[in-house]
């Protein structure tokens, strides 16, 4: 194996590694219940995300409203961010939580109204029965503006580039600067983790769920899934990190009527088409 | 080797490294840069991200009462080391990664080491209100935030931050007091660190690569200034500012085009290139009170950008350049 | 145990801490935790809504709170004077009168719950019980509130816009 690729692949490894032997340090009348229920809540959060994620024919829940129990879920990384940035009793933290808040406010009302498109064009909440009626043709191809919105909500609510002004190094790191050892690692993973779960909810909210020629539609889900995060993390490492002073007037005036404009069409291809 | 070694030496193959520099000493810096950089190290933004803390250059009474205070912030096992020269650079890295991967000697200065913050260590990032006494309204004499009103007069909670001097991208031994309102700056002072005379401004090509890296590093574009870091020939450089500048999306996220903070990198962009006029009134140059007044009523990353652009100048004496 | 066992145990964990959330609102001292209980009260009353047979209600209720306090924790710290640090902050104004209001209150809507003679069901519940609530509740009126919302909506976005002559972030009409 060549060097490069070694090292690359070590990285995790390393910084894993690296974490579990730094011990945790705490800041001055930190709220420490507070900060440790944000730095161990985010990646059990994206675990009862991917438990929704029908695998091929069938989810370990089936839900009929898993579409609305996503929402839910994904409005709760508002609170577990905020609280991350409030607990360590630090300014660029707590700065960190606010952009997070005001940022959340430019991603969430898009991500909520591009949810709608593809639950109105299947007739259902149920993701397994939206994955079902993409049979003829993938949600993708037809509602490209809410995709995106989605796709946007996700970089937002796993704090990633260009969404990571709430991280952003103009902040020292602004919610993880004061943390430290196993509680960063949660974090970290945690971010991680929710990006995959956001991808993996896309594959059956518009990209055709498990289908696929001659794989089984459970590695079709798996390999869209990571298809899907890993451009999502690549197209964010070519952005830079926005400001919610840059981000929310675009995000409300411009992107918000252009998902309802979306909106709008599937609803009317689904009563008249 | 046992397992423990193994993870010791996995957990140190990445280490995060906080600079703390002392005024006059940014070629060091540079060169300790470039080294984590290609060891495939980190640059840590803050303390409780690293593992050592490297002083760089010689650091006078109040920076060395500051450097303390972020050493007593960094998480166990950790490492400091001083370097004053750039030959030393390398060796100075190798012997502390050696001591940091020595888990009994680790062990045994984290047992004498008091477990939790000690009340009144507060540094940068926290609300350092220290001399006043509220009694129980003030636990480890912080006391309940105080309101002021903010630009559009609404009263709003005040933070205290002074930003500076242990802070990545950031003019050495320069202190920017704030009042925060959220993310806003209400106020702000300048204070400069044993003030002593400051050697004349740099504005070489490098100094200037330097800054602009920088505030393409704040903006979160990485690669890109990593790039601005190897930049040597001055043509490429034009490429680079020509290319910078069509990067729609880069200049609408640092504030749009015609904003300060575009101007003036693209000034550092020009001046590495030798394209600008060195009378450009945009090629920096800013006193301590203009500074003061530059950053009020800004949104807190603006103001780290704006501050970003300023460095050569901040850290220099601009009228010994021009005498 | 069956299926039919184990919901009614999650129901009354929820029930019971719905109750002793809501209390701790009152009870910890700082904005923070306040609100985040509140937060814990919404979404226990959330989860009873979900083992009541409502999904849609149930995951509408935790999606609408947690955003909310979220929100409102913002508002509670920034404008009402405090720091991160956890402060002995007592959240309660007119102790005394404030505490017989919420016995009573609760008291009497605990006798009613129990008290009433509740009637046997007749028939089975609609396939669609989203469905079925909302035109139970909205009947014909149901068309009408869907176009008062986005009305809604705009009006509170217009109303915002209008009143900031500025708004938060300066744009551009800095000296």
């Amino acid at each position: 194996m060549p060097d490069r690729i070694r090292s690359a692949l070590l990285v995790p490894v390393a910084e894993t590694a690296r974490l579990l032997r730094q011990r945790p340090r705490r800041t001055v009348e930190a709220d420490l219940l507070l900060w440790r229920i944000a730095s161990s809540g985010l990646l059990p959060l994206a675990v009862l995300m991917l438990v929704l994620v029908p695998w091929g024919d069938r989810a370990l829940v089936s839900d009929p409203v898993g579409v609305v129990w996503f929402n839910a879920l994904d409005v709760f990384a508002w609170a577990l961010v905020w609280l991350l940035g409030w607990g360590a009793n630090a300014v660029y933290g707590l700065v960190g939580g606010y952009r997070f808040l005001a940022l959340a406010l430019g991603y969430e009302l898009p991500l909520m109204f591009a949810l709608i498109a593809p639950a109105v064009a299947a007739e259902s909440l149920d993701l397994g029965v939206i994955a079902a009626a993409q049979s003829g043709l993938w949600y993708v191809v037809w509602m490209p503006v809410a995709f995106l919105a989605y796709c946007l909500g996700v970089l937002g609510m796993s704090v990633r580039a260009p969404l990571d002004a709430a991280a952003g190094a103009d902040l020292a790191g602004g919610v993880l600067a004061e943390l430290s050892g196993v509680d960063r690692l949660l974090v970290q993973a945690g971010r991680y983790a929710l990006l995959v779960a956001g991808a993996a909810v896309a594959v059956p909210l518009f990209l055709g769920g498990g289908a696929g020629p001659l794989l089984p539609g459970w590695l079709w889900v798996v390999l869209k899934a990571g298809a899907l995060a890993w451009a999502l993390a690549a197209v964010g490492s070519r952005l830079p990190t926005l400001r919610p002073d840059r981000v929310l007037q675009p995000a409300w005036v411009v992107l918000l009527p252009l998902v309802l404009l979306q909106d709008l069409v599937v609803a009317a291809v689904v009563v008249w088409g | 080797m046992g397992l423990r070694g193994l993870l010791s030496r996995l957990a140190t193959r990445r280490v995060h490294v906080l600079v703390a520099e002392a005024p006059a000493a940014h070629e060091v810096r540079r060169a300790l840069e470039q080294e984590v950089c290609r060891r495939g190290w980190v640059l840590a933004g803050a303390a409780a991200d690293a593992d050592l803390l490297a002083v760089v250059g010689s650091p006078g009474r109040r920076l060395g009462e500051v450097v303390e205070r972020v050493w007593d912030q960094l998480p166990d096992p950790r490492v400091r080391l001083q370097v004053g020269h750039v030959d030393q650079v390398a060796g100075a890295l190798d012997a502390a990664r050696a001591e940091l991967a020595d888990t009994s000697r680790q062990r045994d200065a984290a047992r004498d080491r008091p477990s939790g913050p000690q009340p009144g260590e507060t540094d940068h990032g926290e609300m350092d209100h220290g001399e006043m006494d509220h009694g129980d309204m003030a636990p480890s004499g912080i006391p309940l935030a105080e309101g002021a009103q903010d630009r559009d007069g609404l009263e709003m909670d005040v933070l205290h931050l002074p930003l500076g001097p242990v802070l990545r991208h950031w003019p050495a031994g320069l202190v920017l007091h704030l009042t925060l309102h959220g993310d806003l700056v209400g106020q702000a002072r300048v204070e400069r660190l044993d003030e002593g005379p400051r050697p004349p401004s740099e504005t070489g090509p490098d100094r200037m690569l330097d800054a602009a890296a920088s505030v393409l590093d704040l903006a979160g574009r990485r690669q890109l200034a990593d790039r601005a870091r190897e930049l040597r020939d001055p043509a490429r450089i034009a490429a680079f500012r020509r290319r910078v500048l069509a990067d729609r999306v880069l200049l609408w996220g640092l504030g749009g085009a015609g904003s300060e903070v575009v101007l003036r990198l693209d000034a550092l962009l020009g001046a590495a290139a030798g394209e600008l006029d060195q009378t450009d009134p945009r090629s920096g140059a800013v006193t301590d009170a203009r500074l003061a007044g530059l950053v009020r009523g800004r949104d807190l990353g603006e103001v780290r950008l704006l501050v970003a652009t300023l460095v050569p100048w901040l850290e220099g004496d601009r009228e010994a350049a021009d005498a | 145990m069956s299926p039919d066992l184990w919901a009614d145990l999650a129901f009354w964990a929820c029930g019971v801490v719905a109750v002793l959330a809501g209390a701790a609102v009152f009870y910890v001292d700082s904005m923070a935790r306040a609100t985040y209980a509140l937060a814990l009260s919404f979404v226990a009353v959330g989860v009873v809504l979900l083992l009541l047979g409502q999904a849609y209600l149930g995951a509408v209720v935790v999606l609408m709170m947690v955003m909310e306090m979220a929100v409102m924790a913002v508002y509670m710290v920034m404008f009402m004077g405090m720091n991160p640090a956890l402060m002995p902050m007592s959240m309660v104004h007119s102790h005394r009168a404030a505490i017989g209001a919420g016995v009573g209150a609760f008291l009497l809507l605990g006798a009613g719950a129990l008290l009433v003679p509740w009637p046997e069901r007749r028939g089975a519940p609609d396939p669609d019980v989203t469905a079925a609530l909302g035109e139970a509740t909205m009947g014909s009126h149901m068309l009408v509130m869907v176009a008062i919302s986005p009305v809604m909506v705009a009006t509170i976005v217009a109303g915002v816009v209008l009143s900031l002559h500025r708004g938060r972030y300066d744009r551009g009409d800095r000296p």
